[in-house]
């Protein structure tokens, strides 16, 4: 993900939360609630996507499709059945939401490769193309990608290495700032 | 007799917000009025890890609400201090803020938090049983399963009412723990099904069926304790899974958690389990450390402030310089004694 874009549906996020708050309108409009469920869908924050659907009022929710669709990718993904969550992704969007699903569905997407490749040595094609909601072929070419081998119908992923990114963000921090950091430890054991 | 005016302030306030919670939640609105409770306890308290009566209040409106954001600025923060409001602060608002936020987290999933958060409430001080406390203690039974495994011992200076009354009144919640330990599916079930009218009252039928869903868990990681391989299907009539399809599923969700080390070979069906990859090494596990000793720090110098505020009371003391009360407004003894006191003060805050 893009951070800029994330920061941008953080935004987005409080602005809403707020203005659900705001006690002269206290309920949302529908687009409202569908682009703040979409939202904390895309931050896989299924609690408060959870709890965020039971206070919405039903009659907004009978009057809107799109809404309760939003809700089954959210079910999906709290089942975590993801051929689901791919199934329930893969309709049309209305305009108001249509940008955030699609981020949705690029975060999903990378979640599933990212579990795939810690969790299986080996794995067949079909399960790796329903599970990441791709065909056969895009699936075949997206191992090919990252490097997998791909053995007839069987995929054999390599461990993708998240440690690198940690340690680059993280050395500019190293020096002086870690001392300074030690030397209060040491003088706080110390008095 | 005139209280000081800014505390009469504070109860009166505070009595106004007991109030219009309780008009909020009988005209069932409650989601309109949060932030205006949250504006109120912004004003109200001294300081921002103080505790008023309103806390309880908004955590219950949050409940009511299913909106747990605004709830959760103030639970995030740790009390240091209790709101006096003109000598009124009654213990059921402190035990209910507890309570309500244990379930706030609990929903939310934030077990930790929730699990310390019924432990607080639970060890209260108490001579009653309290009928918050009982649920309190139901749930954390409950979650301490969840987390643990089973139920940790509660801290000793927990009162007694606990282990006298309160203990034979969750008899059910006990008999779960006790099926629990012996690692069985079945016999959880078996109680689960046994007590269901006593759980589904309590309003705690849903954790009791997470506490089920992590029993299957453990077992599976109990698994990778003895066996480095194992076959999906082994997995499956080892832990009681209706195939090696459930048990590869349940295998998946506890990779992506990070709950166990697994990793799973689809074209033999086999799963070989590693060890935490985690080598205390990263500079991600440096700064988690450091986070955690700077909290400590803080902690240290919290409690030596508490202890000094406490030393300095006159009742400290008189009950620490012995049987002299009577002398004490006397000139006879009691100077030589409070230099005393404050010597072992001094030694203290010194070896700490």
């Amino acid at each position: 993900m893009v951070p800029n874009c994330t920061a941008e549906l953080n935004r987005l996020m409080n602005e809403l939360e707020i203005s659900e708050l705001e006690p002269t309108t206290g309920v949302l409009t529908a687009q409202a609630y569908m682009r703040l469920l979409a939202v904390y869908l895309h931050q896989n924050d299924l609690c408060n996507a959870k709890f965020l659907w039971q206070r919405i009022p039903s009659d907004i929710k009978a009057a809107h499709e799109d809404l309760r669709r939003i809700w089954i990718v959210g079910q999906r993904m709290w089942q975590r059945n993801w051929p689901a969550v791919h199934v329930a992704l893969n309709v049309e969007w209305s305009e108001d939401v249509k940008e955030i699903m699609a981020a949705l569905k690029d975060n999903v997407r990378e979640r599933v490769m990212r579990l795939i490749s810690k969790a299986y040595s080996s794995l067949n094609l079909t399960t790796m193309a329903t599970m990441s909601g791709m065909s056969l072929d895009e699936a075949r070419q997206a191992a090919i990608d990252r490097g997998w081998s791909v053995d007839g119908t069987i995929v054999q992923p390599c461990k993708q290495n998240d440690e690198e990114q940690y340690s680059q963000s993280d050395k500019i921090c190293l020096t002086e700032e870690q001392l300074e950091k030690l030397t209060q430890f040491v003088s706080f054991l110390e008095n | 007799m005139r209280e000081p005016p800014l505390s009469t302030d504070g109860k009166s306030d505070a009595e106004l917000c007991h109030l219009f919670t309780q008009s909020l939640v009988e005209l069932k609105t409650p989601l309109r009025r949060i932030d205006l409770l949250c504006c109120a306890i912004r004003k109200i308290r001294l300081f921002e890890s103080q505790l008023t009566s309103i806390h309880a209040d908004l955590c219950q409106l949050s409940l009511l609400a299913k909106c747990f954001k605004p709830a959760l600025e103030f639970l995030d923060v740790d009390i240091t201090s209790i709101s006096q409001e003109g000598g009124q602060f009654d213990s059921r608002y402190f035990l209910l803020y507890y309570y309500y936020g244990g379930m706030i987290y609990t929903v939310l999933k934030n077990y930790d938090r929730a699990l310390y958060f019924f432990e607080v409430c639970v060890t209260t001080p108490a001579m009653a049983v309290s009928y918050i406390m009982l649920e309190a203690y139901k749930k954390y039974i409950l979650i301490s399963l969840i987390l643990h495994g089973k139920v940790l011992n509660l801290p000793r200076y927990t009162s007694q009412v606990i282990n006298r009354y309160i203990k034979p009144l969750s008899q059910q919640y006990q008999e779960l723990a006790t099926a629990y330990l012996v690692n069985s599916c079945e016999e959880v079930q078996n109680i689960i099904t046994k007590y269901q009218q006593v759980f589904v009252r309590d309003h705690n039928l849903g954790l009791v069926k997470q506490v089920l869903a992590y029993l299957y868990k453990k077992n599976i990681q109990r698994l990778t304790k003895t066996f480095l391989t194992l076959s999906l299907s082994d997995v499956a009539s080892r832990v009681q899974l209706s195939g090696p399809a459930e048990a590869e599923k349940y295998i998946l969700s506890m990779i992506e958690d990070g709950e166990i080390f697994a990793t799973i070979n689809q074209k033999d069906g086999m799963v070989v389990f590693h060890d935490d990859p985690e080598k205390y090494n990263s500079p991600q596990m440096l700064a988690n450390f450091e986070k955690e000793m700077a909290a400590c720090t803080e902690l240290d110098k919290r409690v030596l402030e508490m202890e000094e505020e406490v030393v300095l009371t006159p009742q400290y003391v008189r009950k620490a310089c012995g049987q002299n009360d009577q002398d004490d407004q006397a000139a006879g003894p009691a100077p030589t004694n409070v230099t005393n006191a404050q010597g072992q003060i001094k030694q203290n805050t010194y070896s700490m």
